[in-house]
């Protein structure tokens, strides 16, 4: 089910072309695989991550899309090495050289950590209740020993400016804040250290939809000024649309897809991708148009079978599908994109119904920045 | 099982509260019907409190808690000030007083007279005509008035400042004020209460702080590390919670070497008895920190680099303070009656040391139990101490989460 | 113009807290037809939770109460306002279930995992009527059957935990649905689920109100739904309705700068530009602004914003509560 690396290679160096960078990739990860072992004692060790591979640029974001059960936090987590992960490499370009992170050491990961930072989903959970505003965001610089107390403040009253927040929250407990307003603190938190890497793990699912806005374009804009590269884990396509340059797309552990942000919604080659597409609500002439149901629900991680995760579900399926894994390989109609099925170049699926284009808002007098 | 948003069903989240009287709808060009002015009082108004705030509102409104820490407040107090409140030196023995009732605090004479100041009658001993022993009987042609904050006897306030106030007492050296009767030794009761008291009520604080140290630190490493070191220490704690309790006890307290002082004694009794109860913290620690090792803000820490001492000492400790201090305030009276049940059967502090346990063993005959039951005034103070401490301890517990 | 099926007229429902009185719903209108799906969208501190919990009778006992306006509920021989009911009275335990059901989020939490969902719905049934147990658990494995849980007659004797998300919710609609209810409130059905399975679970919701006549009052944050879903809808904000219209106008032509605004945040495949998001957030309970909720934060806010604005009927379908809408509405 892996890519080759010289697969992965191509794919990612004719984003690079278009992108423009010329670099090694900031991120590499090949093969990652978790498994978490089985409730049960007997039963099969639960799969969540099954030979995922992609690699990430500078400045670049790369979402990570699936529902329930794909497994795209803890892609998330054995990245930030939260898990230390059963098989595979992640591969990060330190200051030093290239160093696999799926191996190190407590100690050894240390110095790196100070580049890869990660938000969470769940304001109430993420801070810390006990602690002050302003001794959150200090935190990982006092982790690594940066500057002096004085100085770490005068950066967290900056920080915190800078997000929204306002220097008096420096004083204030998470209890005191809102959702979003605990939210911006994670990501003040995070940027303190000035990482390279920002995962981001579903960082607006719990936020009202005019928060998440503005968090949104917090986090674009910041990473124009920082020049991160930003993993951000999602279940929402229009939140994915927005904020990518790239897609992954899991379902049970697996890749389906990895694409350019465009090529994924113009021309999706995946049968998954496709039926993701076709259930996320949209309009067409000013009318929401009918969701086409994909019959059945996603399977446990631990009751999967030989060949395709989607097999049970795909309304394209042939025998082929259930016994043999696709292994995930260039698209014929677009080399850049990599795709785990065995008909991905014979189906047309782009044609079936247009993708709809959501029209744009009545215009908007209420114009705020965010 | 799926990451969207939850709102919690049932609970208002930020909503609307206003400071000020709301206009209504009911202005002109509305559809509806007008409605009934619901405003809302300046005094009633929705306000912003701390958690603080919310908490102390949430103790404040459980009665008995708030009452059993006025309670504690006042033993605390009474034996720390001990030779204040006590009207006579607890080792001073009246030979002649043996075994010699209550002499109650009376406020009215034999001829109804009613006196500001209490006062007690004397006492004599007459030889009972029916039983041929000596027994005693107020003698009512003598009265002693009570005096109060009067200076009697020298003592040590708090074992070292010399003083002579007292709280209460007679002038009359030869005239006792025993409340609460007197011992074998004509010694006064109340005093040795009092006195006993020092050791009973600082045996549960002393002995729990040892408990609370090692209990958290020992739990929270165990929870966090898992592995050899967690299934190590559970069974070391399971071993140690096999053993009935008063066995244990007595084996090990008996193998303090009597040559020891009654301080090291002391000290002994209170690491063993912390030795063998900080078993019960350790585990709701453990509990509490594989609950809380995987939630975001920890992972957070982790993530940024820091160690595990860090992450002990800033995120999971001050976290589950709370639950720690009810767990330790519900451990006290648990120690108390340790202490005193080691005392009671000899095993414990040792004389001239004084505890409440202590002074019960005296009352262990029937005899005594029969013909002298004011003897057994301790075991009262421990149930007093004991139910206060449950008490209060339970509206802590209630308070640590204003939320609910 | 037959009589609508639940008319609300002025709710105000206040929650006595220890930081003092939380008006969480405040003189809120709006009715339901026969057959019509009524969408409540808003954000978190909208009230629309407590709406429908108001219109069920289930406030928090002691702390919730209906302290103005009526509900009245024309589902059975005689209309009857329910905020002049008792609470834990009869005639309001038979209109729950009975002439109103409901369902909520967190299908796991609504579920007791101590029964199996077979004995769940089965009482359920047998509030409602005098159905022996043996004919209670064949209705229900009918209701199962009919929600779309394949094999039925296995799965009534599952526990919750053995259902998935979508099983538990579709599970949870079929014991709100036993009675034969005339109105479902549906209080964010599909925010805790899949997208795929939040598509399957509104298409149940509409298939099953078709074949039976029902109306829904569906509650959620989610536009999209209401798009998809709803024949009219009310929009609310900070215990208010700020705006009422039918879906369609909600999407082309929305009216309260409220409405404009959320759209304006709306993220959705293929709008590529710069969000616009509605700058501040919701304040607290205790920062609540005198006159419209709304003012702080609408770029268009004017003077007499300071005023609660009344509600002005632009149309026969619309009406906005909002002084920009002054000339335009009138009576």
């Amino acid at each position: 089910m892996s890519a080759t690396p010289a697969a992965l290679e191509a794919s990612a160096s004719t984003e690079r072309q278009a992108g423009g960078e010329g670099a090694v990739p900031l991120l590499r990860v090949e093969g990652l695989d978790m498994h978490f072992p089985p409730k049960r004692r007997g039963d099969s060790p639960l799969i969540a991550v099954d030979q995922v591979s992609f690699t990430l640029g500078d400045g670049e974001t790369l979402s990570v899309v699936g529902e329930s059960g794909s497994g795209k936090t803890t892609i998330g987590r054995c990245v930030a090495r939260l898990y230390r992960p059963s098989a595979g490499r992640i591969v990060y370009r330190a200051e030093q050289g290239e160093v696999d992170l799926a191996t190190l050491e407590r100690d050894a990961l240390r110095p790196i950590r100070r580049q890869i930072q990660m938000l969470f989903q769940d304001p109430n959970a993420s801070l810390n209740a006990r602690m002050r505003v302003g001794d959150i965001v200090v935190e990982p610089l006092e982790i690594h020993g940066v500057g002096t107390r004085a100085e770490r403040l005068e950066r967290a009253r900056a920080l915190l400016e800078r997000v929204g927040l306002g220097a008096e929250a420096i004083n204030r407990y998470p209890h005191q804040l809102s959702g979003g307003q605990r939210q911006r603190v994670g990501i003040a938190r995070a940027l303190s250290i000035e990482p390279r890497l920002l995962i981001c793990d579903e960082p607006v699912s719990a936020l009202d939809v005019s928060v998440q806005a503005q968090v949104l374009n917090l986090l674009r804009d910041l990473q124009q000024e920082y020049g991160m590269s930003y993993l951000f884990v999602s279940h929402d396509l229009g939140v994915v649309d927005y904020i990518s340059d790239r897609v992954l797309v899991l379902y049970l552990g697996a890749v389906m897809e990895l694409s350019s942000r465009d090529e994924l919604f113009d021309a999706p080659a995946h049968p998954y991708t496709r039926a993701l597409l076709d259930a996320m609500p949209a309009r067409i002439d000013g009318r929401h148009r009918k969701r086409s149901v994909l019959p059945g629900e996603i399977a446990g991680p631990s009751s999967r079978r030989g060949g395709c995760p989607f097999a049970g579900r795909c309304p394209h399926a042939i025998e082929r599908c259930r016994s043999e894994v696709p292994a995930l390989r260039p698209w014929s109609r677009a080399p850049a994109k990599l795709v785990a099925c065995h008909r991905a170049d014979e189906l047309d699926l782009g044609s079936a119904v247009p993708i709809p284009r959501a029209a744009p808002p009545p215009s908007q007098p209420n114009d705020a920045p965010a | 099982m799926s990451d969207r948003r939850t709102s919690v069903p049932g609970v208002p989240e930020p909503a609307p509260g206003s400071a000020l009287p709301a206009v209504s709808g009911a202005a002109r060009g509305s559809t509806l019907e007008p409605t009934v002015e619901a405003s809302v009082s300046e005094a009633d108004a929705y306000r912003l409190l701390t958690v603080r705030q919310l908490m102390w509102r949430k103790f404040l409104s459980n009665r008995l808690a708030v009452l059993s820490a006025f309670v504690l407040i006042a033993l605390y107090s009474m034996t720390a000030f001990a030779g204040f409140v006590a009207p006579y030196d607890p080792q001073d023995g009246v030979s002649r007083l043996s075994y010699a009732p209550p002499t109650p605090l009376r406020f009215r004479t034999e001829e109804g007279d009613f006196t500001l100041r209490p006062f007690v009658y004397g006492l004599k001993s007459e030889r009972s005509t029916k039983t041929f022993m000596l027994e005693f009987v107020e003698d009512t042609s003598v009265r002693h008035p009570v005096y109060f904050l009067e200076h009697g006897e020298p003592y040590r306030l708090l074992g070292i400042f010399p003083a002579t106030l007292r709280l209460f007492g007679t002038r009359d050296p030869d005239a006792r004020v025993s409340l609460m009767g007197n011992d074998q030794r004509g010694r006064d009761l109340f005093s040795r209460i009092v006195y006993g008291g020092q050791v009973s009520l600082s045996v549960g604080l002393v002995g729990v702080a040892i408990m609370v140290l090692l209990g958290s630190v020992i739990g929270t490493l165990s929870g966090y590390f898992g592995g050899w070191f967690d299934s190590l220490v559970q069974r070391a704690i399971e071993t140690l919670r096999v053993f009935p309790e008063i066995p244990l006890w007595m084996a090990l307290s008996a193998a303090i070497p009597p040559t020891w002082s009654p301080e090291w004694v002391y000290a002994g009794i209170v690491v063993l008895l912390a030795l063998l109860g900080w078993t019960g913290l350790a585990r709701e620690v453990r509990g509490l920190t594989l609950s809380l090792k995987r939630r975001d803000f920890v992972l957070a820490a982790e993530a940024s680099g820091a160690s595990t001492a860090r992450i002990v000492r800033r995120h999971l400790i001050p976290t589950m303070t709370s639950h720690i201090i009810v767990t330790a305030t519900l451990a006290v009276p648990v120690t108390i009656i340790g202490e005193s049940a080691l005392s009671f059967l000899g095993i414990g502090v040792r004389p001239p040391m004084m505890s409440w346990g202590l002074l019960l063993s005296d009352a262990f005959k029937v005899q005594v139990i029969a013909l002298y039951p004011w003897m057994l005034f301790p075991a009262l103070f421990i149930l007093v101490t004991v139910l206060a401490f449950n008490f209060f301890g339970d509206g802590l517990r209630d308070m640590a989460d204003p939320f609910s | 113009m037959s009589a609508p099926l639940l008319e609300v007229t002025g709710l105000t429902t206040h929650y006595r807290l220890p930081q003092g009185t939380l008006r969480a719903v405040e003189d809120v209108s709006f009715r339901i037809e026969a057959g019509e799906t009524l969408g409540v969208v808003g954000e978190s501190g909208c009230g629309k939770s407590v709406t429908a919990r108001s219109v069920m009778q289930l406030l928090p006992p002691r702390i919730g109460r209906i302290v103005a306006g009526s509900i009245v509920f024309d589902g059975a021989e005689e209309p009857v306002d329910i905020a002049s009911l008792d609470p834990n009275g009869a005639p309001m335990r038979a209109i729950r279930g009975g002439g109103i059901g409901m369902i909520f989020q967190e299908p796991m939490t609504s579920l007791n995992p101590v029964y199996t969902i077979g004995e769940q719905i089965v009482e359920a049934i047998r509030c409602h009527g005098d159905l022996s147990k043996k004919e209670a658990l064949a209705r229900a494995v009918e209701l199962l059957g009919q929600v779309g849980i394949t094999e039925p007659a296995s799965r009534v004797r599952q526990y919750p935990h053995a259902f998935s998300g979508g099983m538990r919710q579709r599970a949870m609609i079929a014991m709100a649905l036993s009675a034969g209810p005339k109105l479902l409130i549906a209080d964010e059905p599909t925010t805790a689920v899949d997208v795929t399975v939040e598509a399957q679970i509104l298409e149940l919701i509409d298939e099953l109100k078709r074949e039976r006549g029902m109306s829904v009052m569906l509650i959620t944050h989610d536009l999209n739904v209401i798009g998809e879903s709803a024949d009219r809808v009310v929009v609310m904000y900070l215990g208010r309705v700020v705006e009422t219209t039918t879906a369609r106008r909600v999407f082309d032509a929305p009216a309260h700068p409220y409405t404009r605004g959320l759209l304006g945040s709306l993220p959705a495949i293929g709008r590529r530009e710069r969000l616009r998001p509605i700058q501040g957030s919701v304040p607290g309970p205790h920062e609540r602004p005198p006159g419209c909720p709304f003012a702080p934060r609408c770029s268009e806010a004017m003077e007499i914003c300071r005023r609660q604005p009344p509600t002005f009927r632009i149309d026969a379908e619309t009406s906005v509560a909002c002084w920009l809408h002054e000339e335009a509405g009138g009576q």
